[in-house]
Order: structure tokens, then C-alpha cells, then sequence
């Protein structure tokens, strides 16, 4: 794949990181303290800084790092219980090269996500596709 | 040997890309158990050296708090799990002497899972960090914890922090570990 001529500036990508280390850090000690709706928002704005921060990397091409944000978006969505946004980071990060040990990390981890995702399918309530209302003439 | 006292406090700063107000917290519920301000822990260096020691691989570390931080400490133990509080207190630990011994050593937070992987990005090493209440469990600890922070995803060498808040033992082992050349 063609990569983009863009490369972001090393201050945007540690305030992005850095961003998302806070948001993350923020998510665990908000859950230590039983608040458990405050956690999961703060962890949904980690999972979408960790994006970002993924896509940054590749732009800089540190494709390892990128792994690793892409990764640690997938958990937080996994945790939020949004697993089909997971299997797609997971399939992102598994397109990569990587250590033996790591790789089988994260197919275990898709693993897990893909059963979650098609047990949520399978709970969720079918909806009729409506046909569209004809026009009174 | 040398003695160093900081106040907990400090990581709050030294840290921008942490949340570490509750691990403050969590490390002064167990701490004042057991001392009053401040408290003392035996600090055994393995494998690197910093500047500010020398060549000693020991020190005595003062860990002081505020009344505030106490307070809410206090308010904290009845509601946690004890489990819990020592390893986040450790972090607290670790926080602070990155903080005070190590240039450039900021840490970050890189993976939301059930427990966080730190890394000192500035340094480009990983960082394994966990706490015990009970001494006996201290050496295997810190053995699996080599093991661990070798296996990070990015092959970086690794810092090791185990912290022991056992009442008769307060002590933390600090070891630096470099991967193996394949």
C-alpha cells in the first residue's frame, strides 16, 4: 500500500498519545471507584483517541506502535461490549507483521470478539425492513 | 546509605499523560497503616545504576503524604478491594521514582485491558510494575515479572518494580533486564 506523503509532527503525536494515556488511565481509576457509567464514556473516548493515534503512527510509519494503539482500541470497545468495532481493529492490527507471541495475542483476543459479536446477532432483535409508503396521490 | 524523602503527591505532576490521583491515594491507604509520615522502604537497584546513587545499589526511601491525601485515604479502605490497592499503590511507587531518579522517565499507560502495561517511551523500555502485602510472595513476583516485561510487543528492554508493603518487610526490588541479541 501507497503511503500517504503526510507525516505528523513528533509534538502531535505525544500529545495524542499522551492524550490517551490519561483518557485510559482515567477509565481504571473512575471504574476502582464503582463509577461505572463515568469509566466507560471516559474509555470511549480513549478507544477513539487510540484510533487516531493508530493512524497517526502508520503516517509516521511506526507500524509496530500503530499495532499496539490499534490494539489497545480494540480492548476498550471490547470492554464497552462493542465488538464488531474490535474484530475490525483486530483483523487492522493482524494485517501487520509481528512477533510469534504477540500475533497469537491478538488472534486469541478476535477470537473472543467474533464469538461475543455473532452471540450479539443472534440476541438481537430482528427488524422488518420496511417497504417504502407510497406516495398519496 | 543515602536516603531520599519525596512526597507522594509528586506523581501527580511528573506524570501529564497519567491519571495517578487514586493511585496516590491507594499507596498512602496502605502506607499509613503501617507508619506514620513518612513511611520507609528499603530500595535494592539490579542491573543499572543512577546517577543521583552512585555506585550503591541500595537506598532508603521516605515516602511522605498531606492531610488530604490521608483523608481520602481513609475513605478509600472501606470501599476497595485490598488486592486492588497494593498493586495500584506500587504504581504510585514506581511513579514516583521515575519521577525523581530517571531522566526522561515518563511514563505512559499504551493498553486499555484488566491491567495496565506501562512504558517509559522517552527511555524505549517497557515497565512491569506490581505490589504485594505479603513477603513471601516478593521474590516470585518479580521473577514473573522479568518474564513479562521482556515479552512486550515492541522487544523493548524492560524496568521491573515490585513493591512489598508487608508490616514486618517494606522494601521494593528495582531491576532493569535487556533482551536477549538473537
Amino acid at each position: 500500500m501507497r503511503r500517504s506523503k503526510f507525516k505528523p509532527s513528533q509534538s502531535v503525536l505525544d500529545k495524542i498519545l499522551g492524550e490517551a494515556s490519561w483518557l485510559i488511565s482515567h477509565a481504571e481509576a473512575l471504574a476502582d471507584y464503582g463509577r461505572k457509567e463515568e469509566a466507560a464514556a471516559e474509555l470511549a473516548r480513549a478507544a477513539t483517541c487510540e484510533e487516531q493515534a493508530a493512524s497517526l503512527l502508520d503516517a509516521a510509519e511506526r507500524d509496530q506502535e500503530a499495532v499496539l494503539h490499534r490494539v489497545s482500541a480494540a480492548s476498550c470497545y471490547e470492554k464497552l461490549g462493542q465488538y464488531a468495532r474490535a474484530v475490525t481493529l483486530l483483523r487492522a492490527a493482524l494485517s501487520t507483521s509481528l512477533a510469534a507471541e504477540y500475533r497469537r495475542k491478538i488472534e486469541a483476543q478476535l477470537s473472543r470478539c467474533l464469538t461475543r459479536a455473532s452471540r450479539e446477532m443472534r440476541r438481537a432483535p430482528l427488524h422488518k425492513t420496511r417497504r417504502p409508503v407510497a406516495a398519496a396521490v | 546509605m543515602k536516603i531520599f524523602e519525596w512526597a507522594i503527591e509528586d506523581i501527580i505532576t511528573a506524570h501529564p499523560d497519567l491519571y495517578l490521583e487514586h493511585c496516590a491515594v491507594m499507596a498512602v491507604a496502605l502506607m499509613s497503616q503501617q507508619s506514620a509520615s513518612p513511611c520507609e522502604f528499603v530500595v535494592e537497584l539490579e542491573g543499572f545504576a543512577s546517577s543521583r546513587l552512585t555506585d550503591e545499589n541500595k537506598f532508603l526511601l521516605r515516602v511522605s503524604w498531606n492531610a488530604q491525601t490521608l483523608l481520602n485515604a481513609q475513605r478509600m479502605m472501606s470501599t476497595e478491594q485490598r488486592k486492588s490497592i497494593a498493586e495500584r499503590a506500587a504504581v504510585a511507587l514506581a511513579a514516583l521514582l521515575f519521577a525523581h531518579l530517571i531522566p526522561n522517565g515518563q511514563m505512559r499507560v499504551t493498553r486499555a485491558g484488566d491491567h495496565a502495561d506501562y512504558w517509559l517511551p522517552r527511555l524505549l523500555c517497557a515497565l512491569e510494575v506490581s505490589g504485594t502485602e505479603n513477603f513471601r510472595e516478593f521474590a516470585r513476583r518479580h521473577k514473573e515479572k522479568i518474564t513479562q516485561v521482556l515479552s512486550n510487543s515492541l522487544s523493548w528492554h524492560g524496568y521491573v518494580i515490585i513493591c512489598c508493603f508487608d508490616k514486618t518487610q517494606r522494601l521494593i526490588r528495582w531491576s532493569y533486564h535487556q533482551q536477549e541479541l538473537k
